[in-house]
């Protein structure tokens, strides 16, 4: 994959389609500054999205990922930091 | 022999003294005399304090002498066979554990000191009348100054001990946001606040417990220092649900030390009483329900050691795990005491008499434990949403090896000190009991007879075993097929996989402690028939008149019976309990006080 791939936009939107399949919202319903825990995810569903993420993004990632990371936005720099830094690593 | 982590309770027993000894502080007839009185047990929680029993709550690096949550389990069931009202006003101390788990090195020395020295007693302020389980809608705010002191404001009710406390392990709302990193963890010297600006709230009235100190504290801009606020602003409910982690996990001693006494009443009154000519516990009904109770605190037994040794070994587990074990042992030990109500038919509904009247204390108690540290319903909840990615995680990992396995199951294999820093809220798709059946499956299908196990018995065993594995790798497939939606509350059929998962899990702790314990607990543990007996129950606690086998439940009450009359815990380990009439151990205290006073 190349830099592009990790933006945040692209995550953003990568993100926001996850989110509306796992909670079952009408697609483009996901606002990304606003608090995850509205669209109804509780503490321990928000650790096994956190989960999720992991697997699908190959990643190794905190549990209390979407704690630290309320919101999408937050989610989307967080992880496009993470990996852009994991991509200059194996570069 | 019994293994060497169990001395410690030994000792504790015996230092109690017999519970049916009258004149013993901890006695049945104190227990009932202060329930009855709806007192707080004042006596009993001096005597343990005396006995220097807090320091089994403090880690040994500490100064204290905990090292094993084997010996802690251990000496938690010897003290709530005796009283749970007493049990349960003294383990408030374990609430100091949010400082092993989240403070900074002084802190930690601050609560040890607190909890051994001083004998100081802390109380959990979670909870809010509005909001239950609910904690990140609490309402109670902690809001911080220019100086790092926070102001408080609000009430926490119904809390135990909040009255009689001596410091306070408080969550408050540090930010207004309904996110999960809204709540900060205190743990607040309660002698150092202002009382001008906090109040008690009046001891409520309950069905168990009666004379515990269930009652409520409440703020108005009332300062603590910052040294007060343990881990990071926001960390408090990551903090709160590791704690859980580490109480749910000891909660399993609360239930066996019910479960014990009520199986011990009843079997008293069974080989006492005579019907029909001969005595009470040889009629067929009877004898069925007294096995299976027992068989249940044998289960419950094998999920609460393997869970106790599994914090020092696999504590990233502990999401789940816990969970596993303090819903399923209560659940276990609940529905054996409803059983063995209707043997003592209508002893069971009298305050007096037999056991001092204990039964009942006993049933009203126990049931506070599916109740706390997380309903039994919670606890469920969470296990259904963990649980697809717990199984993905399983489906993908690597055979546990067999060394792995003694480490956890083997009692005699010493276990690491307990790594708090390693709690973590998601176990990343590993259970280490249901990953070990693939191993402990192989292992029994390798055994051969011996002088204790028998062909028919061992066949039995592994036709069992191998049921076993058809019925988890169900389970799993179900699992997957109907995962929780997210957004949405868990449905009643995601309920009924997370229990049957934990009684799943039981069925393995128990094969796996047979088989790594088989040379050294004697010829009934040896020779299987017990776990061939959890085994068709498939870990359930619920049990059926006629679902074992007259054989299977004729040896089961043998050993019950064994163990009933010559006075040993109902356990897998040879456990000596006090014997009838010994009197506590006298406290040296008031002699050297005499001495002191003669010296002036």
């Amino acid at each position: 994959m190349t830099y592009k791939q990790y933006n945040v936009d692209s995550l953003s939107n990568t993100l926001s389609e996850m989110l509306v399949r796992e909670l079952r919202l009408p697609a483009g319903s996901v606002a990304t500054d606003q608090l995850l825990t509205q669209y109804g995810l509780d503490s321990i569903a928000a650790l096994t999205i956190a989960g999720d993420l992991e697997d699908m993004l190959g990643l190794e990632l905190p549990s209390t990922l979407l704690w630290d990371c309320p919101t999408i936005d937050h989610l989307a720099h967080y992880l496009s930091g993470v990996m852009n830094e994991r991509e200059q690593v194996v570069a | 022999m019994i293994p060497k982590q169990y001395r410690e309770a030994l000792a504790f027993e015996r230092a109690l003294g017999d519970p049916n000894h009258p004149e013993n502080t901890l006695s049945f007839r104190q227990a009932i005399t202060y329930d009855e009185a709806d007192e707080f047990p004042e006596e009993a929680v001096s005597f343990l304090s005396a006995l220097g029993i807090s320091s089994a709550y403090v880690p040994r690096q500490l100064g204290g002498s905990f090292d094993s949550s084997e010996t802690f389990v251990a000496i938690g069931r010897t003290l709530a066979r005796r009283n749970m009202s007493t049990a349960v006003s003294y383990s408030t101390m374990l609430w100091s554990v949010l400082a092993w788990i989240g403070g900074d090195a002084a802190q930690q020395r601050r609560v040890a000191d607190w909890v051994q020295h001083y004998g100081l007693f802390p109380c959990l302020a979670y909870s809010e009348t509005d909001h239950g389980a609910d904690l990140s809608s609490n309402e109670l705010t902690a809001r911080r100054n220019e100086d790092g002191s926070y102001t408080l404001n609000g009430e926490k009710w119904p809390i135990n001990r909040a009255t009689r406390s001596g410091f306070l392990v408080l969550l408050a709302r540090t930010d207004y946001g309904q996110h999960l990193r809204n709540h900060t963890l205190f743990i607040i010297d309660k002698h150092k606040l202002d009382s001008r600006h906090y109040y008690q709230l009046p001891r409520v009235k309950t069905h168990g417990l009666r004379g515990c100190d269930i009652s409520g504290i409440g703020f108005r801009k009332c300062v603590i220092p910052a040294e007060a606020r343990i881990g990071q602003e926001g960390f408090g409910l990551e903090l709160a649900l590791k704690g859980f982690q580490v109480t749910r996990t000891y909660c399993t001693a609360l239930s066996l030390g019910v479960g014990d006494s009520t199986l011990r009443i009843v079997g008293d009154f069974a080989a006492k009483r005579r019907l029909y000519g001969a005595a009470m516990n040889q009629l067929p009904h009877t004898q069925h329900v007294l096995a299976n109770a027992y068989l249940s605190q044998l289960m419950g037994e094998c999920v609460s050691i393997v869970s106790a040794r599994g914090l020092h070994l696999y504590p990233e587990q502990y999401s789940t795990w816990s969970t596993i074990a303090k819903v399923h042992v209560t659940r276990m030990v609940d529905f054996s005491s409803q059983q063995l109500a209707s043997i003592l038919g209508a002893r069971y509904y009298m305050r007096e008499q037999h056991a001092e009247g204990m039964f009942q204390k006993f049933m009203r108690d126990g049931a506070i434990v599916s109740i706390f540290d997380g309903s039994s319903i919670v606890c469920l909840d969470s296990l259904a949403t963990l649980l697809p990615t717990l199984i993905r995680g399983q489906l993908n990992a690597n055979t546990a090896t067999s060394e792995d396995l003694a480490a956890l199951y083997d009692m005699n294999r010493p276990l690491p000190a307990l790594p708090y820093e390693r709690l973590d809220l998601l176990s990343r798709g590993r259970d280490a009991v249901i990953e070990s059946l693939p191993t402990l499956a192989e292992k029994i299908n390798t055994l051969t007879p011996d002088n204790y196990l028998n062909e028919e018995i061992l066949t039995r065993l592994q036709y069992l075993v191998f049921k076993l594995k058809i019925d988890i790798a169900s389970l799993q497939s179900k699992i997957l097929e109907e995962p929780p939606r997210r957004g949405e509350r868990n449905s009643a059929q995601q309920f009924c996989f997370a229990q049957h998962y934990c009684e799943i899990h039981a069925a393995i702790a128990a094969l796996g402690i047979w088989l790594y314990n088989r040379q050294t607990l004697g010829s009934f543990f040896a020779n299987g028939m017990w776990l061939q007996a959890a085994l068709m129950r498939g870990g359930r606690a619920e049990f059926k008149c006629g679902e074992l086998t007259t054989e299977i439940i004729k040896t089961l009450h043998e050993q019950c019976e064994y163990q009933r009359t010559n006075e040993q815990m109902f356990s897998l380990l040879p456990w000596p309990l006090a014997e009838k009439g010994l009197e506590e151990a006298a406290l040296n205290f008031p002699q050297e006080i005499h001495h002191d006073l003669q010296t002036i």
